[in-house]
């Protein structure tokens, strides 16, 4: 098995060498750059966390935490009692976040690399093969633990003045931390891969990380109520509460502080748990992989995809309507686009969201929605308070179309950023169908500009409702949605098919690096140039206030002229280029 | 053997030349095939076939020379040329969210085709490929057999009148092998212009009106099967093959390491 293992690791070294040194020297420099960048970050965290410690253990700190506990009864006035639970505390935050992610990171890893059957194939133990997976999936974790938390610990350590048995033990701690996690992880997915195929599964995991996230963000935007509950001198005790020594972070904690101050009773028994539990469990994984590990993939290879129930009609021996997508939307998009572009059109609206990770990219944008809203609500616009110029008052109207713009532009880049990219390799259809460029990123603008008249619409007349908008107010809010978002809707899909990234794997990749760079400097330009004229130009009428509905007449000409400009232009830069694009040499 | 003189060709290649930096792939591909015509493409790996048929029918841009389908530049007027077009790849990467009937839908749209004779036509396809009752199952769970199938129903789904096939009956089954091979021989008869590359010599040897052998991006014979024979030792295809592709050697080889 070791040579297998030897083998096996040789040649990821191999393909890891090739991939950069036959790569573009652009690509080169990037990776140089990321390497220095993290080098630095590296290099900052430990001279902070070094600098932090040290003022922590300075007099001046002491003297604080002793005015603090006269005023918060149980205060400890100790505070290396507080640091000593630091590693624990922060250890606790690296397992729980490798715990979330292992899943993802192990699925990929063990079932989802392009050489699966090759290696199964091969006269090599299944075991060696789990190994050098299991690894490979452990590369970015552990290069994101030795560049973060490897100069924490070592500045950490350094503060406290701690010697060489610390940053032995700090560094043995971090090649066993992914064990554990990964190693549950990789028990978790080889048994759920006997059930569920393993694409299937990532786009669960996904939407289920996606969701993570966003209860993340929807706490961390109430954090300011929460805050003044628990952000006093006794937060400093919850630190304590991490290096509880029933959790294993706490026992990985508590050998490092142990191996600092020279406890050697403390750190047999904890570092001994640790490693224990760690190695154990990567032990059992290893025992368990080579029936379940196999009989993982080989499910995996004998089941299909979705099984659709055929309708009754069709049982009937009648041909099948297309029902699925006529709506009203839809059928509206019939008389509005051409033919082609219509197909175009219906196929993207069926494949998006039958891809669960394409749809956890809108449910951000709703969530923002969510919560814009009810601050809105809660809060009042800041324009609307005080004695106020009627044309101050009258722009905190347009609050509303900011609010639904801006949700309307995530959703829309979400729908159309990736429009040509999501035909993925199935680009040549299209390419070899009797449909031009233009035409084709017709039927990407329509998907794409269809949260504007759809959400962005309702949006603003909720929200108009809401501030008791007048009718012209609203119309004009709607006006600015709509206009504004055919402009940036445009600049997504120009851009998206001048850079479009064909060869992906997740649907979270699609978008290509200058497109995703151009598109938001785009959006500001115009956005600033369209906002300059429509509110800047009507603001001039303070000081002439006889040419108010002239300027604000001419702001919207301005913005009209600009937006027609930016529509043509992005989307016959886009269909110029997505012409010249080849297909496979 | 049908003869062909005379008829306007429906895919012509003049001067086909493809190049990356310094790497030439295609070297000057000089060829017509006509329409009711089957044209074997042979040649062995990396000789510029895929190239030379991804440069015909607009996927990639020539370096030089001049693709027509129709009469229509593929560069200059690929709208028209492309209508005229059906292309089954070697690898087909279609939509995987699609189910085999909203594929032929898909297609019916960009083709621009009436939507009710479309959805006759893609039935009866389906039928024929034996996936009338995997028609509401996404792509992305069929094998790689029926993938090629959906893909050849959405190429015959318009009528092609320039049909180009990548290894067509690579990863079928006999029964489904035969069946390519019978509408093939079906879409000729109603004067359709075959253009396939195969690696099978048996089926260039059976199908094809005309076959051209090109090795190094360069057209090193075409013509008839009997126009090849006579200017060669060998008797049948692979012999010829072999002897302008300098496979004789190798094979040579293979026989004294046996």
């Amino acid at each position: 098995m070791l040579n297998a293992i030897r083998v096996l690791v040789r040649m990821q070294f191999v393909i890891f060498r090739n991939t950069f040194w036959r790569s573009k020297i652009s690509r080169k420099i990037l990776v140089i750059l990321v390497v220095f960048g993290l080098g630095a970050a590296a290099y900052g965290l430990y001279q902070l966390t070094r600098n932090i410690v040290q003022g922590l253990t300075s007099p001046d700190f002491a003297e604080f935490l002793a005015r603090a506990a006269r005023t918060t009864p149980g205060l400890s006035m100790d505070v290396q009692l507080y640091l000593l639970a630091v590693p624990s505390a922060v250890l606790f935050f690296a397992l729980a976040l490798m715990v979330l992610t292992s899943f993802t990171t192990v699925l990929s890893s063990l079932y989802l690399s392009g050489d699966m059957d090759m290696l199964l194939a091969a006269p090599v133990p299944m075991r060696a093969v789990f190994v050098v997976k299991f690894f490979g999936g452990l590369l970015v974790p552990y290069l994101l633990l030795f560049f973060l938390l490897g100069p924490f610990l070592l500045g950490f350590g350094q503060g406290l003045g701690w010697g060489a048995a610390f940053f032995v033990i700090a560094f043995v701690v971090l090649l066993l931390l992914p064990l554990l996690p990964t190693g549950l992880g990789a028990l978790l997915v080889m048994a759920v891969v006997r059930v569920i195929p393993a694409r299937r599964a990532r786009e669960i995991v996904g939407v289920i990380g996606g969701m993570v996230g966003i209860s993340w963000y929807i706490f961390s935007q109430f954090a300011n109520q929460l805050a003044p509950r628990v952000a006093n001198a006794r937060m400093l005790d919850y630190l304590r509460r991490f290096d509880n020594p029933l959790l294993p972070s706490a026992w990985a904690g508590r050998a490092l502080a142990a191996a600092g101050m020279g406890d050697w009773v403390q750190l047999g028994l904890y570092g001994g748990l640790f490693a224990g539990l760690s190695i154990g469990c990567f032990a059992l994984c290893i025992a368990l992989a080579e029936r379940l590990y196999y009989a993982g993939w080989s499910n995996m290879s004998t089941q299909g995809g979705r099984v659709r129930k055929r309708r009754r009609a069709k049982d009937e021996g009648q041909t099948s309507a297309p029902n699925a997508p006529q709506s009203f939307v839809v059928r509206l998009s019939s008389f509005v686009l051409p033919r082609e572009s219509a197909a175009v059109l219906y196929k993207d609206l069926r494949v998006f969201p039958r891809d669960l990770r394409n749809v956890q990219q809108l449910i951000f944008p709703l969530v923002v929605a969510g919560i814009w809203t009810f601050r809105l609500i809660s809060s009042g616009s800041p324009f609307g308070a005080g004695e106020q110029p009627e044309i101050l008052k009258s722009f905190g109207q347009l609050a509303s179309a900011g609010i639904s713009f801006y949700i309307c532009l995530v959703l829309s880049s979400a729908m159309g950023g990736a429009g040509i990219s999501r035909e993925g390799r199935g680009f040549w259809l299209l390419k070899v169908a009797p449909i031009s460029a233009s035409r084709i990123l017709l039927g990407k603008l329509a998907l794409a500009y269809l949260p504007y008249p759809t959400i962005g619409a309702l949006f603003v007349l909720f929200l108009s409702i809401l501030q008791h908008s007048t009718p012209v107010e609203f119309v004009r809010a709607l006006a600015m949605v709509m206009l504004g978002g055919l402009g940036a809707t445009s600049i997504t899909v120009g851009m998206g098919a001048a850079f479009p990234k064909l060869s992906w794997e997740n649907p979270r990749q699609q978008n290509s690096l200058q497109a995703g760079c151009l598109a938001p400097i785009l959006y500001l330009a115009y956005l600033g140039l369209a906002l300059s004229a429509l509110l800047g130009l009507p603001l001039l009428a303070l000081l002439a206030p006889g040419l108010v509905i002239v300027l604000t007449l001419l702001g919207w000409a301005i913005f009209l002229v600009l937006t027609a400009g930016v529509v043509w232009g992005a989307l016959t830069f886009g269909a110029a280029r997505l012409e010249r694009l080849e297909v496979g040499g | 053997m049908t003869n062909f003189n005379g008829q306007q060709p429906m895919i012509e290649a003049a001067g086909l030349r493809k190049s990356y930096g310094d790497t030439v792939a295609v070297k000057g591909v000089d060829l017509q095939v006509h329409p009711g015509e089957i044209f074997g493409f042979l040649g062995p790996n990396g000789a510029g076939k895929t190239t030379t048929i991804k440069m015909l029918i607009g996927l990639l841009r020539p370096t030089a020379g001049i693709a027509r389908i129709g009469g229509h530049d593929i560069q200059r007027d690929p709208i028209a040329a492309k209508s005229l077009i059906g292309y089954v790849p070697d690898q087909p990467y279609l939509p995987e969210k699609l189910t085999a009937r909203e594929f032929l839908e898909f297609i019916a749209g960009l083709y621009q085709l009436d939507r009710g004779a479309a959805r006759r036509r893609g039935e009866e396809l389906l039928k024929l490929f034996d996936l009338g009752d995997r028609g509401d199952d996404l792509v992305g769970g069929f094998s790689h057999g029926m993938r090629q199938k959906t893909a050849l129903a959405g190429a015959l789904l318009h009528n092609p009148q320039a049909f180009f096939l990548d290894e067509p009956t690579v990863g079928l089954d006999p029964r489904s092998a035969r069946l390519i091979k019978d509408i093939l021989r079906e879409v000729s008869e109603r004067g359709t212009a075959v253009f396939m590359s195969t690696h099978i010599l048996e089926i260039a040897e059976r199908m094809c009106d005309r076959v051209a052998i090109i090795s190094g991006g360069q057209v090193i014979a075409t013509g008839t099967l009997d126009e090849l024979r006579a200017g060669h030792s060998g008797e049948s295809l692979e012999d010829i093959f072999l002897e302008l592709t300098g496979g004789a050697e190798e094979a040579a080889l293979a026989d004294a390491l046996a």
